[in-house]
């Protein structure tokens, strides 16, 4: 007696599927529902196709017999061979090779998956490229050097406040000194105004602000063996503000919409104001910090200061202060490394007349706190 | 042999599932579903499918991690499963046939039901509303479903059509092909129309659907809520 298989049964007069037993008969296919009279499929009148969500049930019907079921779909690999077995022709050919549909089937839908998922990635990333580092740059290129003015002078305010701030004196005026030369120097302002603040601080550090406002702490001041020293970590700062860096550090951090919003005057002022005063302990980029280095030593030169005067400071500050370094000098790119990029471009640099700066270095010196 | 019963009670907007338990029977349930039960029973959080199988579903489809296992070890008992949302409560009696579910569907079930994940193809997987995974429910035995709002059936004929609006989608047997589609004709008006892309179901068989869409409740919740301030 032949063997009875398990499959599932849509009879034409019920809604739904139920279970049915089939056997391969001499005959044909025998199919007993559940519920209501069996039927017998001759093998010649089969009708088989793929089907399912997956691919994976086999759909057989016989259109040439008037029956109550309407398809039988079944699954079982063996009954599927039983049945193959059973058949000829095109039927015959597509119950052998019934296993590769399902598996070309899932093959498919995993390539994709795997292709649509990569096309996915590399949309979420050009997005994330586009919001952190093309966006800033599109806003800060759109900001006028009055509106940047505005936005350092906000920031400076914040930082200073509460801050001891040195006004007057020798080292003031050195520093409103140097400043003049290397601002004379630079060769298209595109009408940045410097303004160099000078706070009494142990710290050994200078941050430049949007629009052309620097704060230098008297500590640098005082780790500096000379004018020229000074004037290498200022042309540092002035190239920072020339490349707009800060501001689009300050863009990054708040949102371009809040930048514009503050710069016309509207906005949440007080608390777009707070996160300002934290623009000091952004760090820039290894990309800004080069380029800054590149740009503040062709500065001096172009001031007719020594340009080796910037390598030579980040050096005395690395053999004082191994521990911290400040924050202009940052931790990144290594700052052995940055020396030695430094004095390869200070060598590569041509020879101009040299203009001594006019400062009294002792005298700063003894003015410090 | 699995002989818990389940029977639909308090019927109305709200309704719970009562399941009787003979002794040594067991069922699982979505985590957090117990409502209330005798004091013989005893109820434990269970991994079904393994780690990985747990993982999957609550990484996955979005699921819990545990499913929660109620058995009555010496003697029969009761316990009452209520589903988080408002809504219907259906019995599947799967006999032979599997189903896929869509997320947050499935109530409870006798143990001889297995559940797994499916991976959707790519079209699906982003325009279907159910996301890249869905649940395949096979075995013999008995499914609760719980739906928001009420539970409507089609059954479909083979090579008949049918046309679901993704959110309103709960559960569709296996035989059935399905495709996304734009709801209308033109790209504008799919969207202009507020229903975007649906499901086009070709049969053999059946399609669960609810009454209410999950999403444009949540929607219309939104706008009802109080703004911070």
């Amino acid at each position: 007696m032949a063997e009875s298989r398990q499959a599932v049964c849509f009879l034409t007069d019920q809604p739904g599927s139920q279970p049915c037993q089939l056997t391969l008969g001499t005959g044909g296919l025998l199919i007993e529902p559940a519920v209501g009279p069996a039927v017998r499929w001759p093998y010649p009148d089969l009708k088989c196709e793929v089907g399912g969500e997956d691919r994976d049930w086999l759909m057989a019907s016989c259109p040439a017999a008037a029956s109550a079921i309407a398809q039988v779909a079944l699954r079982d690999p063996d009954t599927i061979a039983a049945l193959a077995a059973c058949s000829s022709g095109p039927t015959h050919d597509l119950l052998a090779s019934f296993a590769d549909h399902h598996q070309r089937h899932t093959r498919r839908s995993r390539l994709t998956l795997a292709l649509g998922g990569l096309v996915l990635a590399g949309f979420f990333i050009g997005g994330w490229l586009l919001l952190t580092r093309l966006a800033p740059t599109i806003v800060a290129a759109s900001l006028p050097p009055a509106s940047e003015r505005l936005l350092g002078q906000l920031a400076v305010a914040q930082l200073l406040a509460g801050e001891e701030r040195i006004a007057a004196g020798p080292a003031t005026a050195a520093l409103k000194t140097i400043t003049e030369r290397l601002v004379a120097a630079i060769p298209a302002n595109p009408g940045y105004e410097f303004e160099v603040h000078l706070v009494a601080s142990d710290q050994v550090n200078a941050v430049a602000f949007p629009g052309g406002q620097i704060v230098v702490y008297s500590g640098l001041l005082a780790a500096a063996g000379s004018a020229d020293e000074v004037a290498g970590v200022l042309a540092h700062e002035i190239s920072h503000v020339l490349h707009r860096d800060g501001l689009r550090q300050l863009i990054s951090r708040l949102g371009g919409t809040a930048v514009v919003r503050l710069a016309l005057g509207g906005g949440d002022f007080a608390g777009l104001v707070a996160q300002l005063g934290e623009l000091d302990q952004l760090a820039y980029s290894r990309e800004q910090e080069q380029a800054a280095d590149g740009a503040g030593l062709q500065l001096l030169a172009a001031a007719g200061l020594p340009p080796r005067a910037l390598p030579d400071f980040f050096k005395r500050l690395k053999r004082q202060e191994a521990a911290s370094l400040p924050g202009f000098l940052s931790t990144h790119p290594d700052t052995a490394a940055r020396i030695a990029a430094l004095r390869e471009q200070v060598a590569r640099l041509p020879a101009g007349p040299a203009k001594p700066l006019d400062i009294e270095w002792d005298a700063v010196e003894a003015s410090l706190p | 042999m699995n002989n818990v019963t389940f029977e639909v009670v308090e019927a109305g907007d709200a309704p719970v599932v009562k399941a009787l338990l003979p002794a040594g029977q067991s069922l699982f349930a979505d985590a957090g579903a117990m409502m209330a039960m005798s004091p013989n029973l005893k109820v434990e959080g269970s991994l079904r499918g393994g780690v990985m199988g747990a993982l999957s579903r609550s990484l996955l489809r979005g699921e819990t991690f545990f499913y929660l296992t109620i058995s009555a070890p010496q003697d029969a008992g009761e316990a009452l499963l209520a589903p988080s949302t408002i809504g219907g409560i259906e019995m599947l009696e799967l006999t032979g046939t599997e189903y896929f579910l869509q997320k947050g569907s499935f109530l409870a079930a006798q143990p001889t039901i297995e559940l797994t994940t499916k991976t959707q193809n790519l079209t699906k997987g982003l325009f279907s509303g159910e996301g890249f995974f869905v649940t395949r429910v096979s075995g013999t035995g008995t499914l609760v479903l719980n739906t928001f709002g009420s539970l409507m059936t089609f059954d479909l004929a083979p090579g008949q059509q049918y046309i679901v609006d993704n959110y309103h989608l709960v559960a569709w047997e296996s035989t059935i092909q399905y495709s996304i589609t734009k709801a209308a004709a033109g790209w504008i008006s799919s969207f202009t129309s507020g229903e975007g892309f649906v499901c086009r179901f070709t049969g053999p068989g059946r399609i669960y659907v609810q009454t209410r869409n999950p999403a444009a409740f949540a929607g219309w919740l939104g706008r009802h809520l109080p703004s911070k301030g």
